[in-house]
């Protein structure tokens, strides 16, 4: 444990923090750019890198995205990631009061103690799960997948029947290539680069990037100008730090609340500020206050956004499953350096694993430090036109794709899904169902294969609890939820017929 | 332009279905479920939204596609010379493709060619050929330029 800190607090470990935290950052502020791009778009930057430190860069990267979202939110009240909406609700009205350089600092100091407190969790939580983990056979993976994709479907705000598609058209996704049971060639349309199944990368790549950079083009030739960014004074640390100590207990319950919606899959970071914006609100004095420049709505919003990165990280380390989208194009990042996410990598790669944990602290202390003094100054980066961001995003998609097994095939299968991915959006299916569905379909069939070779009926079943009791609590939620939609049906009806 | 993506995306699952059914044993048991579950769902789904008044989408990624058409065609130009570029890697070698490509893109976006643009994309594509020489290693494919680059870098080093 101490030899992977000691590597954490390298030179060379904390080089590419930083670096991995101006990108993020600069990502993160180009309105449009996400921070599941960010990594999709720069796994391939990390190839000569130790696993270590490659992680520690896609981590940065992750985190410094997240936060770099709210500084075009709170400059010019443009998201730069869909999860610093609510920054952009407190922050830009702040702005507007003349308090630009104290919301840009309170949204640095809060992202940076969110962080802290879910590295911490981060740090605990993970080898604990990760030793029940260990105990976990086939017919525990299965539930715990099912569980997943059945909280991803029911989670979603899209039409149930869409988000059930996407996860299915995941699965199919995932199920192409050599099948385990008789070792044939499937779905492959002749295709034989595909017996080894759809390169991960590609597809991440093809699902988030390209679309994206599809986007940039069309605003570009629709005449969407960059935006344009006064000067913005200095910020000054003793009074963020004094608006944070006074929100000290609602920065903490904020923190925890956002690990705790980070370890669940689907509920992502977009979310999580919405929630702990609104149980704030509840518990506030001056509820009046938020929404119209509140810095308490901020500190809510900050510290819960950047909690839930650390938090989507504990089941994807633990258990192989990803607690969001960035999350799940981190699972690709890893397989990439012959890592296999899951307990095993405790046993396996320990050092790894803690230079992580620690690299994860060292960055959301950089993030805090760089957001505090360099926030003012990497605003001006939003002034890059559109088309010229558009073009060389372009390009490092198909260069990224291309790099990962130098194989021209795996640019048509990043055009195929990004073909797929503005398909889905265009008729109204979300893609996270699909991706994470994506990924995780492989641990899927290969544990009910074993599950089902093995199992001589229900008494197989009786024998495991673990397994029963997540079967239990997908059951419930599957029902609570359908009791929901129907209620909300029937409210809908008894409207329309008023 | 939804119903052509529905209709695609009807007739792709109904495909693999078909792929599904033609997997002989116990192996056929999992595609067979998975493939006709997506068939089903996204067909209750895509008749459901047929039905439904209003469009639920949330559009992002397929943005372009609403465009008026002269600029519908600029993106489909943008669209068409990534694909040519991926194409021609293999006969232009890298430099030469990636460098036609960055600027001829950026021009079709913009509106017009630029000096700034053709000399920036050049220099651009030098320097990271030159980085995938020397730090990333990527064996990208070669062409002239490329391999005098090489034997360049290889006496300068």
């Amino acid at each position: 444990m101490w030899e992977g800190i000691a590597t954490a607090l390298s030179a060379l470990s904390l080089t590419f923090a930083v670096l991995g935290v101006v990108l993020g950052v600069i990502i993160g502020a180009i309105p449009g750019l996400t921070a599941t791009f960010g990594i999709a778009l720069l796994i391939p930057v990390t190839f000569l890198m130790a696993p270590e430190h490659g992680m520690i860069m896609l981590a940065g990267i992750y985190a410094g995205a997240i936060y770099g979202g709210s500084i075009s939110a709170i400059l010019l009240n443009i998201p730069g990631t869909p999860a610093s909406i609510v920054s952009g609700w407190e922050g830009h009205a702040l702005a507007k009061q003349g308090k630009a350089p104290l919301a840009l600092g309170i949204s640095a100091l809060a992202s940076g103690v969110g962080g802290i407190i879910s590295a911490i969790a981060l740090m605990f939580l993970t080898p604990t799960l990760a030793q029940l983990a260990l105990s976990f056979g086939a017919p525990e993976y299965v539930a715990l997948v099912v569980f997943s994709l059945v909280i991803a479907v029911v989670m979603l705000d899209t039409p149930i029947f869409a988000n059930i598609t996407g996860a299915f058209l995941g699965l199919i996704l995932a199920s192409v290539g050599v099948d385990p049971v008789n070792g044939t060639g499937r779905f492959i349309f002749g295709f034989y680069q595909l017996f080894s199944g759809l390169n991960v990368v590609a597809v991440l790549v093809g699902f988030f990037c390209l679309p994206q950079a599809i986007v940039l083009v069309a605003e570009a030739i629709s005449g969407v100008e960059s935006v344009a960014v006064g000067r913005v004074a200095a910020t000054k640390p003793r009074q963020v730090l004094a608006q944070l100590m006074k929100d000290r207990w609602l920065a903490l319950r904020s923190s925890v609340l956002g690990t705790g919606l980070g370890i669940l899959p689907a509920v992502g970071p977009e979310s999580t500020p919405l929630i702990a914006h609104t149980l704030e609100r509840r518990l506030s004095k001056e509820p009046e206050k938020f929404g119209k420049g509140s810095e308490s709505g901020l500190v809510a919003a900050e510290t819960s956004i950047s909690a839930n990165v650390g938090g989507s990280l504990i089941p994807l380390l633990a258990l192989g499953i990803p607690g969001s989208g960035a999350a799940a194009v981190f699972i690709g990042a890893l397989t990439l350096h012959g890592l296999r996410p899951g307990p095993l990598l405790f046993v396996e790669r320990p050092e790894v694993m803690y230079t992580f944990f620690a690299g994860f602290l060292a960055v959301n202390l950089l993030k805090t430090v760089i957001g505090l003094y360099g926030a003012r100054y990497l605003a001006r980066l939003l002034v890059l036109p559109r088309g010229v961001i558009a073009a060389f995003v372009i390009f490092f998609s198909i260069f990224g794709a291309y790099a990962v097994d130098t194989n021209l095939f795996n640019i048509w299968v990043m055009f195929a899904s990004a073909f797929l991915a503005m398909g889905l959006g265009a008729v109204g299916i979300p893609i996270l169902p699909v991706v994470l569905a994506f990924i995780l379909g492989g641990v899927l069939e290969r544990n009910l294969a074993i599950t089902l070779a093995r199992s001589d009926g229900v008494v197989y079943f009786l024998e495991r609890p673990l397994a029963l009791g997540i079967f239990a609590v997908t059951a419930m939620i599957i029902l609570l939820s359908t009791w929901r939609r129907l209620g909300r049906l029937r409210k809908r009806s008894v409207e329309a017929k008023a | 332009m939804r119903l052509v993506f529905a209709g695609i995306l009807v007739a792709v699952l109904a495909a693999i279905v078909w792929q599904s059914t033609e997997i002989r044993g116990s192996a056929a048991i999992y595609p067979i479920v998975v493939s006709i579950g997506a068939l089903v769902c996204s067909v209750a789904f895509l008749v459901a939204r047929a039905l439904a008044p209003a469009p639920q989408g949330d559009g992002g990624p397929a943005i372009g596609l609403r465009l008026p058409a002269g600029r519908a065609l600029r993106l489909a130009a943008v669209a068409a010379v990534w694909l040519a570029y991926v194409v021609a890697l293999p006969y232009a070698g890298f430099m030469v493709a990636s460098w036609v490509a960055l600027f001829v893109s950026l021009a079709i976006t913009h509106g017009r060619p630029s000096l700034s643009g053709a000399l920036g994309t050049a220099a651009f594509v030098l320097v990271f050929a030159i980085l995938i020489k020397i730090v990333l290693y990527v064996p990208v494919p070669q062409a002239w330029p490329d391999q005098q680059l090489d034997i360049l870098l290889y006496e300068w080093l």
